[in-house]
């Protein structure tokens, strides 16, 4: 596809009025899936995205460069309280062009638990597979488990806990390790590379740097939507979308505060509610070996002896442990303190490996709109979370012990630092407070929920026209990279949607 | 995925504290940046750009000779480069954390001393309260503070041979 397939918001000379059939914003894992199979179906669509359109020679794997380009307010989005980094993409391909390519479907049990007609894991397995099939999704290869996940594996192993190598939709992977700041070599079967190039052949015009404002509803109908083009960050010319369907697909922050800044109509009282983000805490084992994390697939081997689908209020094992390594930015901002003590931390860099004990979370934030019109993010683990928090980021230090660690930091605002197993407890007895330590989350999801703020075939309940096809249809986390599931919920919703327009 | 580290978290800095801060920042002159600096700014005041510059000596603080300065690789100016590609409401926000630090510190402290006025071991003292507060605004802007001065430091090449990183695969572009 030729750059000049995709329009900037740049190019717009004056104020500008667009008709179609579907507008869909984001262009995102479900707003391209959207775009393309509306588009498939012949149907006349416009894709909206604030973000850039970016190609593999603009992704240089810096990260001062990437993160202004890839992610939400440059990589500094957080919950309001400041205590989870909440790190969401930007830009044509969305979260999809940073991600680092997981690629598994959501647990039966959390699919059927959702009692949600159509959403079954049965019912949602052929909307997999096709997505699985044209993202090229499979596991990865034995030899290319670099030092740090081999860690992993080692200490997961040793302990005789549950674990497994992880599928991916990569294709020509060098093994760069910079998956998270997009890919130089165009490995990544993502939504940039593959859903977007085909929504545009089949005629779909996709509009880069163009933020939208508001859903417009007449007479209780979303009839379009108002946008205005960007440059250099800043609203220009007013774009104005006239469509018989309006999508959001801006993710579970985006489409939420789209939804509340428009006010839409909202008869469940539960727009924007329901937020969960799968927060997650880094550990990390200093090793007598060179692992030198930053080189190969960042993620390609799981634990899940600590990852139970059991509804149980009593059930604590709710964390999934992964790798978590990053390069010399996100290192130093992931470890504690500063001066003297956090360079001497720095220098341990080629010998640490990191792990993260990711939750699946259920306690419930929300969703705001600044008086700016900015996304406001409220979130709180409740006490049941912070334990299994705890208990997962006891886990990731057992495990790293296990792997042969020398010393295990546990980035506290006063950091722990465990020499031995017998010290393992003293993670549990620190407890959880709000920054101590720093979270981050990548999958805000559940906000716009289905049976509660959408239909079963997403869409909108008290406003004909509007529908959703992103991670804020999930009702509940999903416990796994959400990314597969998003694709196969924009295909379902896009199925339902061509469906509606006939 | 959770490798992805959030790292400005200045999300931290809206709030009534920080609006106030920036008024009373605008107030206050006395910043003397070089012209040649100066005229390179693109999202920072002289002073903001001062501020940063003396956060960033403390945070980079080194452990040993072989580490270069956060002078030397121009933190404050990475700092700059970075703000202003960041939407405008963001790059109010940094400004602000920017004068509450300056100011707002020795209001912590019940002394009437700028930041950039205070000895190291005093703004060392002043970033571990901010780091230990119990106020939310000043652990959020810490954590801001701080990796601001991390993206302008290890970004640079420069300093990646302290810590064994063999950098991109991809040649430095000039942009």
């Amino acid at each position: 596809m030729s750059q000049a397939a995709i329009e900037s918001g740049r190019d717009l000379r004056g104020d500008t009025t667009l008709d179609c059939d579907v507008v869909v914003v984001g262009t995102g894992a479900g707003g391209a899936m959207v775009a393309r199979q509306a588009a498939r179906a012949g149907l006349k669509v416009i894709a909206l995205e604030e973000g850039a359109y970016s190609v593999p020679r603009d992704f240089t794997q810096r990260e001062d460069e990437m993160l202004p380009l890839l992610f939400q307010d440059g990589g500094g989005r957080t919950t309001d309280d400041g205590a989870i980094a909440v790190l969401q993409g930007r830009g044509v391909g969305g979260s999809t062009v940073h991600n680092t390519n997981l690629c598994k479907r959501a647990p039966a049990p959390v699919l059927d638990g959702w009692g949600v007609d159509g959403w079954r894991a049965a019912e949602l397995a052929p909307h997999y597979e096709v997505v699985e099939h044209d993202l090229s999704v499979a596991p990865i290869e034995e030899s290319r488990i670099n030092r740090n996940n081999a860690i992993l594996r080692r200490g997961v192993e040793k302990l005789g806990w549950r674990g497994g190598i992880l599928s991916h939709n990569r294709r020509g992977c060098v093994g760069s390790g910079f998956c998270e700041l997009g890919c130089a070599f165009d490995a990544k079967q993502n939504a940039l590379k593959v859903l977007i190039p085909a929504a545009v052949e089949a005629g779909a015009r996709v509009v880069a740097d163009c933020r939208v404002e508001r859903v417009i509803v007449k007479h209780g109908r979303a009839v379009g939507v108002q946008a205005r083009a960007l440059r250099e960050g800043r609203p220009g010319a007013t774009v104005s979308v006239r469509a018989r369907a309006v999508v959001l697909a801006g993710s579970a922050v985006g489409s939420a505060a789209l939804a509340l800044a428009s006010g839409l109509p909202d008869p469940s009282g539960r727009v924007g509610r329901g937020l969960r983000l799968h927060p997650g805490a880094a550990i990390a084992g200093v090793f007598d070996e060179i692992i030198e994390g930053w080189n190969g697939i960042p993620q390609s081997w799981e634990c899940t002896e600590k990852l139970r689908y059991d509804e149980a209020p009593g059930n604590d094992d709710r964390t999934w442990i992964l790798t978590a390594f990053a390069h010399p930015i996100g290192m130093a901002s992931s470890m504690p303190g500063f001066g003297p003590a956090h360079m001497k931390l720095m220098r341990l860099y080629p010998r640490i490996a990191v792990l993260a004990a990711m939750l699946h979370d259920r306690s419930e934030g929300s969703i705001g709109v600044s008086s700016g019109g900015r996304p406001v993010v409220k979130y709180a683990l409740d006490a049941a979370d912070q334990r299994a928090l705890l208990g997962g980021m006891r886990a990731c230090a057992e495990i790293l012990f296990a792997a042969g660690a020398r010393q295990v930091i546990v980035p506290f605002a006063s950091p722990l630092v465990l020499s031995s197993t017998r010290e393992l407890d003293s993670i549990v007895a620190h407890g959880y407070r709000p920054l101590d330590p720093l979270l981050t989350a990548v999958h805000p999801m559940g906000t716009l929920a289905l049976g509660r703020v959408v239909d079963e075939r997403g869409r909108w309940h008290g406003a004909d026209g509007a529908w959703v096809a992103d991670g804020s249809l999930f009702p509940t986390s999903l416990g796994g990279p959400p990314q597969l599931s998003i694709y196969a919920a924009g295909h379902k919703v896009a199925g339902h949607l061509v469906e509606s327009l006939r | 995925m959770l490798s992805r580290r959030g790292f400005l978290r200045a999300g931290i800095v809206g709030g009534v504290l920080l609006g106030g801060a920036a008024i009373v920042g605008r107030s206050l002159s006395g910043y003397h940046l070089d012209a040649v600096t100066a005229s390179r700014l693109r999202a920072l005041s002289p002073k903001e750009y001062l501020v940063m510059q003396a956060v960033a000596r403390r945070v980079l603080a080194a452990d040993a000779d072989d580490a270069p300065s956060a002078d030397a690789v121009d933190v404050a100016g990475a700092v700059d480069t970075y703000v202003a590609k960041l939407p405008p409401a963001v790059q109010r926000e940094v400004r602000a954390l920017l004068q509450l630090v300056e100011h707002g510190s020795s209001l912590f402290r019940g002394r009437a001393t700028r930041f950039t006025h205070l000895t190291p071991a005093e703004q060392d003292a002043t970033l571990a309260d901010w780091q230990h507060s119990s106020l939310v605004v000043r652990q959020r802007g810490f954590q801001a503070l701080r990796t601001l001065a991390f993206l302008g430091y290890w970004r640079d090449d420069r300093t990646w041979p302290l810590i064994g990183y063999s950098g991109p695969m991809l040649p430095k572009r000039a942009l």
